[in-house]
């Protein structure tokens, strides 16, 4: 037995350098000359509906963390991550990538099973994944500091820090953004979780980037881009330097997540709600050029009350063990934006969705998947989706409108996508196990004309030498590759 | 300008399909083609002395690893004419988790052998990296080691990091660990084929 402690070599205890990562990369020849996606966004699930992606994160463990043990440990990291990949999207260079998360940890300092973190905060309860959509997600745009105590049933963090550099990165100001995100597993198989944060941008007499608001802008004037004009058009004695000055205001959003988990039943693995609301942050200015002119409008007041709540579901059953599962996801969303009563827009709208997705295993690495999804879009101020090729002044019950607000001839979408083909998974069973190589087919149906990315030229005046497509029907090929690693 | 309404029909949808179809099923019958190396036997049938445990970030007790591992190596073991002979988790937990380190975790388990003429231990632990694109990255530690009960010198040993990535937060060490089944299992054949293909 002398010999053994000689031949079984010590793990290193410090000075490990270790990656992790993501990435999603592939083809997806489009014969009716779309863009490379099945349709617009991943409401209709987020498989063909996603370009690629990549991202990479470096640790090193400075001293690393052992079993059994309460020592201290702490580690670093670097997230690297972007979707501009030569040959699949854009031209592949690196400006398309981004430093999203730089961070220290040290755990067992001061306090047993507590991990304090200094630098970005971004932390969730869990992810809908056939919509990659996190809604229990705080501190994503916060860099700062957090205290994690995980033990038992029991995790809790708390943090505060910065949203400043994010939100606006280039009119910085500080938001001071305070949080606190809590999970439970109240018995086995149930957890419930709670959290949320405030942004406060205190108002800053005498500096630009503070947030103001320019008195007296209307909303309709501001939407059209005819402040200044309206301006001058009331005030016609009156000179460039007259125009209102920016008053100093405070600006104050805020977040609210709720989590509730179950699972380990019978065929159900195990099912995510997640609900958030969240107040949104205010913008800061906008620009309009009046007579060879730029003024600058301070907005805090014209973008204060825009509220989003998404509440989004999801279930994964075992149907037949090792034959066949199934993922069924639901997602709702309402904006509102109490300054907007008039312009359809991204803060004015409600939508809901549904995406059913089955694998079968035909052998433990070679699976069939299907998945469908439905999806209906409303423009809660008007029209907004062009149904038909030559609606591009079309406006309310069809009237032309160049001075409207409205945009298309309906203030609905509709979407329907259904998907089919052959996942090769190495790793094994598991509708979830990557690395996935794909070769998928896919459909897509929407009311809305050429529901997808494209080139096309809209404009349907005589000088068009390319004409115009009426298409609802959309469909792709694909053969893409996902992993986590 | 000619509006040119397009609206796929069945039978139009069924011809675009067929050849993607009939090329995924050639796929299909391709993989029951792949070749499998045959594993190295033993000389003769043998009892294995099994120990496989998860060592969670605290606490005084090692915890007996998943039952697909577990599985896992049977299979292994029983594809060599080798029969795993598992100590019981209540055998082990708490004198494992005693012992730091697998030399004196394996002079342990060499002196519980009872017979058996090789011993096994894979020792695993988890521990969570961070959040990544919605999952939760884990590393698992894994260190695999097979020793001749009576030359415990005579010993083979793989030491593994396996990157794990987990869908919810309530999963911990011992999902993590089964999640790495698949590579454990891998290099645990490997390490058999070398430890078998030596031994007399």
């Amino acid at each position: 037995m002398s010999l053994l402690p000689l031949l079984l070599a010590l793990p290193a205890l410090a000075g490990r350098a270790d990656v992790a990562g993501y990435l999603r990369v592939g083809t997806r020849p489009d014969f009716q000359g779309g863009g490379g996606t099945l349709g617009y966004w991943n409401l209709y699930g987020r498989l063909l509906n996603e370009g690629p992606y990549a991202a990479l994160e470096m640790r090193y463990q400075l001293l690393e963390r052992q079993p059994l043990s309460n020592d201290p440990w702490t580690s670093v990291h670097l997230r690297v991550e972007g979707g501009s990949v030569s040959r699949a999207a854009s031209n592949g260079s690196l400006g398309g990538f981004l430093v999203s998360q730089l961070y220290a940890q040290a755990g067992n300092v001061l306090v047993p099973n507590v991990t304090f973190q200094v630098g970005t905060l971004d932390r969730y309860l869990g992810d809908l994944s056939l919509y990659d959509m996190r809604p229990a997600q705080i501190f994503f745009e916060t860099v700062g500091g957090s205290a994690r105590y995980e033990r038992g049933p029991v995790d809790l963090l708390v943090g505060f820090g910065d949203s400043g550099f994010f939100l606006k990165p280039n009119a910085y100001n500080t938001i001071f953004t305070p949080g606190a995100l809590g999970r439970v597993r109240v018995v086995e198989g149930l957890e419930l979780g709670l959290g949320g944060q405030l942004r406060y941008e205190p108002a800053v007499a005498g500096n630009r980037n503070a947030p103001h608001s320019t008195p007296g802008i209307d909303y309709e004037d501001w939407v059209r881009g005819e402040v200044v004009q309206t301006f001058f058009q009331q005030n016609p004695m009156r000179r460039s330097v007259d125009f209102p000055d920016p008053v100093p205001v405070d600006a104050k959003s805020w977040k609210a997540v709720g989590y509730l988990g179950f699972g380990g039943w019978g065929p159900l693995v195990w099912n995510n709600l997640f609900a958030s609301l969240e107040r949104r942050h205010p913008e800061g200015t906008s620009t309009e050029f009046y007579e060879g002119r730029e003024f600058t409008l301070y907005t805090t007041e014209l973008t204060d009350e825009r509220d989003v709540l998404i509440v989004g579901d999801e279930v994964q059953l075992r149907v037949i063990p090792g034959r066949l599962d199934l993922v069924w996801a639901g997602l709702y969303g309402r904006h509102t934006d109490g300054d907007n009563a008039i312009a359809p827009s991204d803060h004015a709208r409600t939508y809901r969705s549904t995406v059913l997705r089955a694998q079968v295993y035909i052998t433990d690495t070679v699976h069939w998947l299907t998945e469908s999804s439905i999806a209906r879009e409303l423009s809660t101020n008007g029209n907004a989706y062009r149904e038909h090729q030559d609606s591009i002044f079309a406006n309310t019950d069809g009237r032309p409108d160049t001075r409207g607000l409205e945009y298309g001839d309906t203030n609905r979408r509709t979407t329907w996508q259904g998907k089919a083909g052959v996942v090769l998974n190495p790793l094994g069973k598991g509708i979830y196990t990557r690395p996935s190589l794909r070769f998928l087919y896919g459909v897509q149906y929407s009311n809305q004309n050429n529901a997808f990315g494209n080139s096309f030229v809209e404009t349907i005046d005589q000088f068009n030498e390319f004409g115009n497509v009426e298409r609802h029907w959309h469909q792709v090929l694909a053969i893409e590759t996902e992993a986590w690693f | 300008m000619p509006l040119a309404a397009q609206r796929p029909t069945v039978p139009g949808l069924l011809r675009r399909g067929l050849p993607l179809l009939g090329g995924a099923l050639f796929a299909v019958s391709l993989t029951a083609c792949a070749p499998k190396t045959p594993p190295v036997r033993a000389p003769a049938p043998m009892d294995v002395a099994v120990v496989a445990l998860v060592a969670p970030a605290a606490g005084e007790a090692v915890l007996p690893a998943p039952a697909a591992l577990a599985r896992r190596v049977a299979e292994q073991l029983s594809a060599r004419d080798l029969r795993a002979r598992p100590l019981a988790p209540e055998a082990f937990a708490a004198e494992l988790g005693a012992r730091r380190g697998s030399a004196r975790r394996l002079s342990w388990l060499v002196e519980q052998a009872d017979g058996a003429p090789v011993v096994l231990l894979i020792e695993t632990a988890a521990f969570p990296y961070s959040q990544i694109e919605g999952r939760n990255r884990w590393t698992v530690n894994a260190t695999i080691t097979i020793a001749r009960a009576d030359r415990p010198e005579d010993v083979a040993v793989a030491e593994l990091t396996v990157p794990v990535i987990l869908q919810f937060l309530h999963e911990r060490e011992e999902r993590a660990v089964e999640e790495a089944t698949v590579v454990i299992e891998r290099r645990l054949a490997r390490l058999l084929d070398e430890f078998l293909a030596g031994y007399n």
